[in-house]
């Protein structure tokens, strides 16, 4: 018995597995996380190892090629950069997507093991470290205070950072930028020489004096008593009274010689939140939890920490990765659901009724339902690419549906009882539908074979719809003619309303079929016409597009975010950049309405503090994060605002380097080119770099070009001359020790308090640390008890420290760095820079290539061209055993390039760049447009083996076909257009997919319509001719 | 007792069975997906590609009082829905064993 009518027959059972499907996806859906990408596993491991005391080219040569040799066989591997600088090699290993990293992180341990016995004595071992998406923070917050800043660290820690760390998912919390308590003491140094004391001695007292101890036990009598020494400080001013020395009988205290200053750390990260001091609180995710959930439970919890918090702590957030997501997900249902609507209105227009348009409609949940029980099985998320795949399913799976119910009608219309015609009518179209989803399988399966970035972005995609397209076929086999066994009637009685609504749109449909049919009977007998036609529109369209055709590589996205990083001179104090960071912050508070939160951080980080520390820092370095809200809230783009930011910068001459990106994290923000020189010498490398940075600025395309390369530090260095040191009974090491201590102090106990410990700091007091005399004035100590000043040691000189060596692929590499401004398309950039390297006479030594999102795109595009190939070779392959011909399915063929037109004319209109959105549409494409052109040639073959001639059958077919193409292409352009039209946050990165299915279905559709019955009747006429020649 | 040969659209399925039935007779042969095409007019009910459409027949035989009520009712059938086809051929049974 055949499967529909044990469908037919078994009506509680074909329900029950359907609802069975329903209640599992509805189950899934409960569970399911949201994100915004798939999963991307990270694919870089870091491996640093030391040297002290080595320069970046002795780390160079002595480190970082040494390891970069060994490490450059471990398999997968895609990219090996490094960075050598002062004291420190640093090995980045960039391997392909989707390599097992924990594999790939043993491969690596295991060279190391070879490699180590021939690093130079004294070099650390190297230490591996892994650092992915999953290291970003995913919550950053501030707490702004008023009379509770001095405590705010500790507040922080208390109260929200312990609890925070213990929500399920964090990985790390970590507090920074909130003044962190020290207690100074500074000490004045004539004095100091005029008692013999030194910066050390002090701190030997202090230490010494802030003790408690133990001391044993004691039995009096008939009980034991413990025994404590307890003189720890019990307030910091108790120190002033210790005595440190004793001179002529009289004793020095060290209030003679010191002041104490019970305050913050010198130097230390500041960061203020819309220009108030500010501490900012770091969040970073387990590795694989959800950056939603997590960012859920953390706001719960901070619901309840804000109520135990003193009421002048503001806690606000300034990056919360989880908003964007939300809204993104958010506008994808709304799509979603529009579509839905949308095809279901299309449905009920072409059939006019209600019961019809149910059936049909009802395999639209249960196929998107089924799609997420297999998210949810394999642990998936519903993100950009899962959701697009739904939105972009649920215009294609009716389709069987509508093929299944039109020939049930028209069995009983010629008067077959609902249950027969239900089985007999689904049998005649069973290979037909089947047929045509498998063309769709022939599309989406091979994205599930995908590898590398692209099988992370649409293995997901492929499998989605593969199975939505599987079990929406099976439901139109089963599902719906047991339906219309039951709830169709070959007669329905139909009202007055009924009537006046549908009568017209049947006189339209009628007459634009008999139109049409009249079109074809003109078109056939005008073959060369038709055909020329065909050729001048494809041909035209195309002479128009290609020769200024604009590529991209992915959309730029919007989401209200900006990070700036700004960069002073190497060396600038702290108290400069302060200056010029708030006035920075002023500027952007006056010039940028749309701004909501704004962070500003400075200064050199905790090395306590994970995260910073990975990022650039210093006393020279802002980092701002600014955010201007969704873009739903406001009028202009983050590019805009960019730009705007940009140009406030510009007035800022002192700022040597100005980075302003777009996004704060992840894939989308505004695209990048890199120009990479290679080349040994610096000069000659710096030079071509600057030339080509000149010319990239001055073009309109790039909206910022740095270059990679640090400029030389500035820095003093004390140069004993050993001579004079041995003359003075002192070595480099003791008088290099008594300079330091002098300089950045000793650390010479720790003051208790309340269970927290605080560092007290012994060094000279600041304005006896002002300038290079001060330097030299320095006093240390000898054997003989005698003091000697710095400069009778030797000089203090003023030197620069070479910038950090980068490498490449084992080769010195500078990189120009250009963010392609937002009206500019990435190939028009990649023009630009390639010009730029041409203008700049690079020597015969150095190569330079251009990469960055340009060497990403060049790859993608090659691999979406041989899978486009391969998917139209495979969607030949079905249509030519479905016919059992090869003629057939060459001239449905014809309706690809059309396609391509459509999309051509699509970005031509627009002024769109293809990116790889718009590829991955064009593939998807290949499945869709062979569709109507499947079902016009079937029909057409079918009206020539009932006797008719080809052009007499190309008429009939015309006439009789175009109600369901027009159906089943109306419910997939309309149903892709609220994907095309979508404007929430986040659509940029669907937009393209749908604007090109839409664009090149339509116009496809329309040319192929009236091209492929003439292409078949230029064909079926010769084979009619030949056949007549044989009788 | 006469023979009565019905070759019928498959989509009226049990219904030709039913009308014997209902007139008191139990035995009968039937064959099903068997293609066959009418003298004058009507599709051709082939299985194939062009016309995908498959007939079924019932052989019984019957007492000659209950042919004619028989017939009677498969003309009904036949005029109900005159596109599906239906046709009857009756003649004389000689013997049966």
């Amino acid at each position: 018995m055949s499967i529909y009518r044990s469908a037919v027959n078994h009506p509680v059972t074909t329900a029950l597995i359907f609802i069975a499907f329903a209640v599992f996806g509805v189950f899934s859906l409960s569970r399911i996380s949201i994100a915004q990408f798939p999963d991307i596993e990270s694919n870089t491991i870091m491996v640093m190892s030391s040297y002290q005391g080595a320069s970046a080219a002795d780390i160079e040569t002595n480190l970082t090629k040494v390891l970069e040799n060994s490490l450059n066989g471990v398999a997968n591997l895609k990219r090996l950069t490094s960075q050598s600088k002062e004291n420190v090699s640093l090995l980045t290993l960039e391997f392909e997507y989707g390599t097992d990293i924990e594999v790939a992180t043993n491969d690596v341990r295991d060279k190391l093991d070879m490699v180590n016995s021939f690093l130079p004595d004294g070099a650390s071992l190297p230490m591996i470290f892994k650092f992915g998406a999953d290291d970003m923070p995913i919550l950053i917050l501030s707490a702004t205070a008023e009379e509770s800043l001095p405590g705010l660290e500790k507040i922080l820690d208390d109260k929200v950072s312990t609890p925070l760390a213990r929500v399920s998912g964090v990985g790390t919390v970590s507090v920074s930028g909130a003044p962190t308590r020290e207690i100074q003491i500074y000490c004045d140094p004539s004095r100091l020489q005029a008692y013999g004391l030194t910066v050390s001695t002090i701190a030997q007292i202090i230490g010494a004096e802030n003790r408690n101890l133990p001391s044993g036990n004691i039995d009096i009598g008939t009980s034991t008593y413990n025994l404590r020494v307890q003189k720890e400080f019990s307030s910091p001013e108790e120190m002033l009274d210790i005595v440190v020395s004793s001179v002529g009988g009289k004793t020095v205290t060290l209030r003679d010689v010191a002041t104490l200053r019970d305050g913050s750390q010198e130097r230390e990260q500041e960061s203020y939140t819309n220009g108030q001091r500010a501490a900012r609180i770091i969040i970073q995710k387990q590795n694989g939890a959800n950056t939603v959930d997590v960012i859920r439970k953390i706001k719960k919890q901070m619901t309840k920490i804000e109520k135990t918090l003193p009421s002048d702590i503001k806690i606000t957030t300034v990056v919360d990765s989880s908003d964007t997501i939300i809204n993104t997900i958010n506008s994808l249902k709304e799509t979603i659901l529009i579509t839905f609507l949308v095809v279901m209105l299309v449905v009920f227009i072409f059939l006019g009724r209600w019961r019809a348009t149910f059936i049909i409609i009802l395999s639209i949940p249960i196929a998107l339902l089924a799609s997420l029980v297999y998210l949810f099985a394999t642990g998936n998320t519903l993100n950009i690419i899962s959701m697009s795949a739904l939105s972009l399913a649920i215009g294609m799976v009716v389709d069987d549906a509508i093929v299944v119910l039109e020939n049930v009608s028209t069995h009983l219309y010629r008067g077959e009882r609902p249950k027969e015609a239900a089985v007999h009518a689904t049998g005649e179209v069973a290979i037909s539908v089947i047929a045509s989803t498998l063309t769709m399988l022939c599309v989406f399966l091979p994205l599930t074979m995908l590898n590398g970035i692209m099988g992370i972005m649409f293995r997901q995609m492929g499998w989605m719809v593969s199975i939505i397209m599987i079990v929406s076929t099976t439901a139109a086999l089963t599902l719906v003619p047991m339906l219309c066994s039951r709830w169709l009637k070959a007669g329905p009685k139909t009202g007055k309303l009924h009537k006046i609504i549908f009568d017209p749109i049947n006189k339209v449909l009628d007459g634009i079929s008999a139109g049409y049919a009249r079109l074809i009977g003109w078109a056939t007998t005008h073959r060369k016409s038709v055909i020329l036609g065909a050729l001048i529109i494809f041909l035209g369209v195309a002479a128009a597009y290609i020769p200024g055709m604009k590529t991209e590589y992915f959309p730029h996205t919007d989401d209200g975010r900006l990070s700036i990083t700004l960069e002073m001179p190497m060396g600038t104090a702290q108290e400069v950049t302060a200056q010029v960071a708030s006035s920075i912050y002023r500027d952007f508070e006056a010039g940028i309405p749309e701004m909501q939160v704004c962070n500003v951080t400075y200064g050199q980080a905790d090395s306590d503090n994970a995260f910073a520390s990975m990022q650039n820092n210093g006393t020279h370095v802002i980092s701002i994060n600014m955010n201007v809200g969704s873009i739903t809230e406001r009028e202009r783009s983050i590019s805009e605002i960019a730009t705007q930011v940009r140009g406030i910068l510009r007035n800022y001459p002192e700022l040597r380097r100005a980075l302003v990106t777009e996004g704060g994290m992840g894939m989308g923000g505004a695209s990048v080119v890199k120009v990479e020189i290679y080349g040994y010498d610096f000069e000659t490398t710096d030079r071509v770099a600057r030339s080509v940075q000149g010319v990239m600025l001055q073009d309109p395309t790039y909206a910022q070009v740095t270059l990679s390369r640090d400029e030389y530090t500035p820095e003093y260095q004390m140069d004993f001359d050993r001579t004079k040191l041995s003359l003075n009974g002192l070595t480099s090491t003791t008088a290099g020790a008594a300079f330091s201590a002098a300089m950045s102090g000793t650390l010479a106990s720790y003051y208790r308090e309340d269970g927290e410990e605080y560092d007290i700091r012994v060094r000279y007091a600041p304005e006896f640390r002002t300038s290079v005399e001060d330097m030299e004035n320095v006093t240390v100590y000898n054997a003989m008890g005698r003091p000697v000043r710095m400069k009778e040691l030797g000089t203090l000189v003023e030197a620069s420290v070479p910038p950090t060596i980068e490498r490449k692929d084992r080769e010195r590499v500078i990189t120009v760095n250009g963010i392609v401004a937002s009206a500019s398309a990435l190939s028009e950039a990649v023009a630009v820079a390639q010009k730029a390297v041409e203008q700049a006479e690079v020597p015969q030594e150095l190569s330079v290539v251009i990469a960055g999102d340009y060497e990403d795109q060049q790859e993608m595009f090659s691999s979406m061209i041989i899978l486009g190939i391969l998917i139209l070779l495979l969607v030949y392959m079905v249509m030519a055993s479905q016919f059992e011909s090869f003629m057939s399915p060459f001239v449905i063929m014809f309706s690809v390039p059309f396609a391509m037109t459509g999309i051509m004319l699509c970005f031509l209109v627009t002024g769109t760049a293809m990116g790889v959105m718009s590829l991955i549409g064009f593939i998807i494409l290949l499945g869709i447009v062979v569709k109507n052109g499947i079902v016009l040639i079937d029909y057409t073959i079918l009206c020539r083996e009932r006797g008719m001639s080809a052009i007499e059958a190309s008429v009939t077919a015309a006439r009789s076909r175009l109600r369901p193409i027009l159906m089943t292409t109306l419910t997939t352009v309309l149903g892709m257009l609220p994907m095309a039209l979508s404007n929430g946050e986040g659509a940029e990165l669907w937009k393209p997919l749908g604007i090109t299915v839409v664009w090149g279905l339509s116009i496809s559709t329309l040319v192929t319509l009236v091209l492929i019955p003439t292409v078949y009747c230029v064909f079926a006429t010769r084979q009619e001719k030949k056949a007549s020649k044989k009788k | 007792m006469k023979a009565v040969f019905v070759s019928y659209n498959q989509a009226y399925n049990e219904q030709i069975v039913e009308i014997f039935e209902s007139h008191g007779q139990r035995g009968f042969t039937q064959w099903k997906d068997i293609s066959g095409r009418g003298t004058v007019s009507g599709e051709p009910h082939l299985g194939s590609h062009a016309w995908p459409v498959m007939n079924e027949a019932v052989l019984a035989v019957v007492p000659d009082e209950v042919v004619e009520p028989v017939v009677a009712a498969l003309k009904g059938v036949d005029e109900e829905s005159p596109e599906l086809g239906l046709r009857a051929f009756v003649w004389n049974v000689e013997t049966i064993l």
